[in-house]
């Protein structure tokens, strides 16, 4: 299915995420060039919500390979059911009648693969979107293989021969910025910097994602959400997910606007420890972020290049 | 294609075909200089990128900037980093011709006065010299290189008058032998340690290698100078740091030292590939299915996290960046346990204790200024590391890296060459974090010295840190 610029932007917003000219037109230059998408950005702005969002709008199979420390080819691509196969042994030692030839043939046969993501997305019959999530805490080692299987899209598997996929699927690798990407992992990319929103698109996500708020509220929430990111040097800034929680317990407390004690009551939500509550409540205190959300003094800056 | 094509027109065709390619005016040579530009300004672009970034253009509206810029973006610049210089440059590259003729003219003016200054200098450096033979007196100027010239007009103004008057005064008269070549040589000394105290002054500007093509460094010159003026926290002399900007450098200082830290001590996990089955543990655990292998047990290697080995420089030389260095401290104790510090001018000094206690930061800081008779005073390598080896040998091993923080500034150069030689065989590497303006590298024999048994990096301003997180042996 091919999408214009245009269509590519309202199928996201039909799906509820809002997303800037940058990252549309980055994302329909990546399918167009078929290239993965390689999307970077500080936690929670929206990265791995891209993959959810392609597969809904392409009506397709998302296949996700998370990343961690230690992961590996057998856990990514492919692994024999050795389990199985033992057990096929036995019974075969038991009837006899079983041929040896065939019991060999069997072994390395459909059944006893365990298919695992990359493999997966190779074989679909449909053209899926390939999410890797968070490839930046994958080893070396392994970024090499990904990007050789990434160029090529085909794998080897000894017993079988190699296998070419069907169609090239769309994928989408995510990276927290905790470890600088390979260059050769880069260069296959099409590159996607993605930041925390100015208060005029979080308001527009939060009215999308919180329907029930009121105007006033949301208008407020994303102005002060904005001016703690930019205000306070913090451990963790708050991410969108973080601002959609606090609309959505404002809510839960029948809050029609912001006031210095409903913030007080919800700091948990937007602050995940308690340094950065301290720094809060030294640096900043509700009164003052209240009054900056009230008078429109605290729009922040726009999320703009870099 | 017109078929009756008159000789002339050919002859055209033919010498704008030759000509270099930066005069014709096609999109394709558009993008290759404009590539060319990303590339001096330190962007690494790939031919596969830059096949990628043509095909991307195909795929977007060309007359809507923007989204040309997205397309640059997207294929071009892999960094948050690269993405900030590239839209500069595109700022500046792809300007009108109304714009661009502005910036020629600017620049020529500057230019043109720098010119004038340099004559000037010419003029001002002129001093009277008496005949002695036939008492006549003529005008010598002292016989200067463009450099050195150019060194002259930066130095302030009240400087340059005190070299004129020294001129003015201090041989009028004076029959001495060979006078001018004395005088000349007098001047030129002045002016090299000008040239060492303007080359340390100087705030470090991003790199960038310049092409020699008047248009292209046009450019260049331009995307610096917006870099400059806007990331200045970043390229600024840590020294120089005002008070007003120091929570914000202090924040980013914080911040790239846990980096450092989790890169130095990430842990990796080893494939099954690499693992040894462990034949009696499975026999072991497999009694349970009858002795059929069912679960195998591999031989694990615990791979130990590294430790870090933190070596700092607070002597008197170090002072005005003992801010930096604790900061730098302070970051890397909060984030990693397996750290152990220490602090060194004529004698060393373990401070793990110090920085291990969950204080802020400004407690600890007084804290330890109070305790420690260390500050400010004469640097002893040699001897600092002659103590850790002797004294803490436990924490020299394998698994230890060693970070020190200092500008190479010692007395026994030579011994502590020998330690430090030593220590990198013990340990599993040694990176120097140097303050010193790598520009003075070549004029100090201790760096020379050092650099030879350790991974040195010029590290004055926030961008350095950040440029040494990037570098190869880190990842």
């Amino acid at each position: 299915m091919e999408l214009s610029i245009e269509q590519l932007k309202s199928a996201f917003e039909q799906q509820g995420y809002i997303a800037d000219e940058e990252a549309v037109v980055t994302t329909y230059l990546a399918l167009k060039l078929q290239k993965p998408l390689l999307v970077e950005g500080p936690p929670g702005v929206g990265k791995t919500e891209i993959a959810k969002v392609l597969a809904g709008v392409f009506d397709t199979e998302l296949i996700r390979l998370q990343c961690y420390e230690g992961l590996d080819e057998n856990k990514a691509l492919y692994e024999w059911n050795y389990q199985k196969q033992l057990i096929k042994i036995q019974l075969s030692q038991v009837n006899r009648e079983d041929r040896r030839q065939a019991v060999e043939d069997n072994l390395f046969s459909e059944d006893y693969l365990l298919e695992r993501p990359l493999l997966k997305a190779i074989r679909a019959e449909k053209t899926p979107v390939l999410l890797i999530d968070e490839v930046d805490k994958v080893d070396q080692e392994f970024e090499a293989f990904l990007f050789e299987v990434l160029s090529d899209f085909q794998v080897s598997i000894p017993e079988w021969g190699t296998l070419k996929s069907r169609q090239i699927p769309i994928v989408v690798l995510t990276s927290n910025g905790e470890r600088e990407l390979s260059d050769g992992l880069k260069r296959r990319c099409v590159y996607l910097y993605l930041d925390f929103p100015n208060p005029a698109k979080e308001l527009r996500i939060i009215t999308a994602k919180v329907p029930e708020i009121s105007r006033r509220l949301s208008l407020e929430v994303a102005k002060a959400v904005g001016y703690i990111r930019e205000r306070l040097e913090l451990r963790k800034k708050p991410s969108i997910a973080e601002t959609l929680d606090w609309a959505r317990a404002l809510v839960a407390l029948d809050a029609d606007r912001l006031t210095p004690e409903v913030v007080d009551l919800t700091l948990n939500i937007i602050f995940k420890n308690k340094d950065d509550i301290d720094t809060f409540r030294q640096n900043l205190g509700p009164q003052e972020l209240v009054a900056s959300a009230a008078n429109g003094t605290g729009v922040g800056k726009p999320g703009g290049r870099g | 294609m017109k078929n009756d094509i008159s000789g002339e027109d050919r002859l055209d065709r033919v010498i704008e075909s030759v000509k270099p390619p930066g005069d014709r005016e096609y999109i394709e040579n558009n993008l290759t200089r404009f590539l060319h530009i990303l590339r001096h300004l330190g962007v690494r672009i790939s031919s596969a990128e830059a096949v990628d970034a043509v095909n991307a253009l195909a795929a977007v509206n060309m007359l809507d900037r923007r989204q040309v810029e997205t397309a640059f973006l997207a294929t071009l610049a892999k960094s948050p980093e690269d993405r900030v210089i590239l839209d500069r440059a595109f700022q500046a590259y792809f300007v009108t011709p109304e714009e661009k003729a502005e910036r020629t003219a600017r620049q020529r003016q500057v230019r043109e006065q720098e010119a004038q200054e340099i004559e000037a200098a010419q003029d001002e450096l002129k001093y009277e010299l008496e005949d002695a033979e036939n008492g006549e007196s003529k005008e010598v100027s002292v016989p200067l290189t463009e450099e050195e010239k150019k060194i002259y007009t930066r130095l302030p103004e009240d400087k340059k008058s005190r070299l004129r008057d020294y001129l003015k005064k201090q041989f009028q008269g004076n029959a001495v032998n060979n006078p001018e070549q004395l005088i000349a040589s007098m001047v030129k000394s002045s002016l090299n340690y000008w040239k060492y105290y303007l080359k340390y002054q100087g705030d470090g500007p991003p790199a960038v290698d310049y092409t020699g093509d008047e248009g292209t460094d046009e450019i260049l010159r331009e995307v610096v100078e917006k870099l400059r003026d806007e990331e200045q926290l970043l390229y600024q002399d840590i020294q120089n740091i005002a008070e007003a900007d120091m929570p914000t450098a202090t924040a980013l200082i914080t911040k790239l030292s846990r980096k450092l830290a989790t890169r130095i001590s990430r842990r990796y996990h080893r494939s099954k590939k690499r693992q040894r089955l462990d034949l009696r543990r499975t026999i072991r655990y497999n009694i349970r299915y009858g002795g059929t292998m069912f679960s195998l047990r591999y031989k694990t290697k615990k791979v130990q996290k590294p430790k870090i080995l933190l070596i700092c420089d607070v002597s008197g030389s170090m002072a005005k960046y003992a801010g930096f260095v604790l900061q730098f401290m302070y970051g890397l104790s909060s984030v990693t346990e397996e750290i152990e510090s220490f602090i060194f001018s004529e004698k060393v000094e373990r401070v793990t204790a110090e920085f291990g206690k969950p204080l802020p930061f400004e407690i600890t800081m007084t804290e330890l200024i109070n305790r420690s008779e260390d500050w400010g005073r004469g640097t002893d390598f040699n001897h600092a590391l002659a103590e850790i080896a002797s004294q803490y040998k436990g924490l020299l091993n394998k698994e230890t890296f060693v970070i020190i923080v200092s500008d190479t500034k010692t007395i026994n150069v030579e011994k502590a060459s020998l330690r430090l030689q030593d220590l990198k065989k013990k340990v599993k590497d040694v990176l120097w974090l140097n303050t010193l303006p790598k520009k003075l590298w070549l004029d100090t024999t201790s760096v020379l010295v050092f650099r030879r048994y350790c991974h040195m990096f010029e590290c004055n301003t926030l961008a350095h840190l950040d440029k040494i997180m990037r570098s190869e042996i880190l990842k």
